[in-house]
């Protein structure tokens, strides 16, 4: 591998993020503290399962937080980045707009 | 946006990624303002509005003024609900900005309460009302403005 393959951002790009609805499940979660798992189902577009699914390799990377609640009697699940995540998330968009800018 | 999750993406891609990560925190931080921002003025203008009930009928209407205060504790119970019911996204620094203007707004409050014996004049008292509701008031539009850009 050569220097510049190395220094390449593509390197930079966090593996587990990258798959585009885990991606989109971290840019919907960054402007918030916390939000209610149907909000982010309804906002990535995607179904209960597909988010659920996703949302657990992100947790076991540490990346994502995920508190279940009751509001009256109905049960509501809270998603969260985590500290990590949130860091993760922001060097992967800065390796993302050196790709976009080498065009 | 399709793409390949074992090939690195494009300058294009990359800037497909960008605007798709702008465009859904931006749909999380208006969802949360749409009910943080409602609930940080409105508590302002109940406490406000507590304080204004007190200066009106504390000289002597005992009745009253239990009944105003009353009034202000369910209308707060009320809107904490609807609140907790409505809020789907806690937006990005609602629970400090709120609490820092909570804080305000009660400190003033507790001055408005002490200045009762004094019997402020009414231009004065509506005055210390709206300066009550302010920093919740300007907290909750600032939280309203910052999620539309």
């Amino acid at each position: 591998m050569s220097d510049t393959e190395a220094t390449h951002p593509r390197h930079r790009l966090n593996e587990t993020i990258h798959p585009l609805v885990r991606f989109s499940i971290m840019a919907a979660l960054v402007a918030a503290d916390q939000a209610e798992f149907g909000f982010v189902r309804d906002t990535v577009q995607v179904s209960d399962s597909v988010l659920s699914k996703q949302v657990t390799v992100l947790e076991a990377a540490g990346y994502v937080k995920v508190r279940k609640g009751y509001v009256g009697k109905r049960p509501r699940t809270w998603l969260s980045l985590t500290a990590d995540g949130r860091q993760v998330f922001t060097d992967h968009l800065a390796a993302l707009r050196d790709i976009a800018g080498r065009a | 946006m399709t793409q390949n999750d074992s090939t690195p993406p494009t300058s294009a891609q990359a800037q497909e990624h960008l605007a798709a990560a702008r465009e859904l925190a931006t749909t999380t931080a208006r969802r949360g303002a749409a009910v943080g921002s409602v609930t940080t003025a409105a508590v302002g203008v109940l406490v406000a509005g507590a304080l204004a009930a007190a200066s009106f009928f504390a000289p002597g209407h005992k009745v009253a003024f239990t009944l105003s205060f009353a009034i202000y504790g369910v209308a707060l119970a009320l809107l904490m609900v609807w609140h907790i019911r409505t809020q789907v996204v806690a937006q990005r620094g609602f629970g400090r900005a709120y609490t820092r203007a909570f804080i305000i707004t009660i400190v003033l409050y507790g001055i408005g309460v002490a200045l009762i014996p004094q019997h402020l004049s009414w231009p004065w008292t509506a005055a210390f009302c709206v300066l009550v509701a302010l920093p919740m008031l300007v907290t909750g539009a600032r939280m309203a403005i910052s999620a539309r850009r």
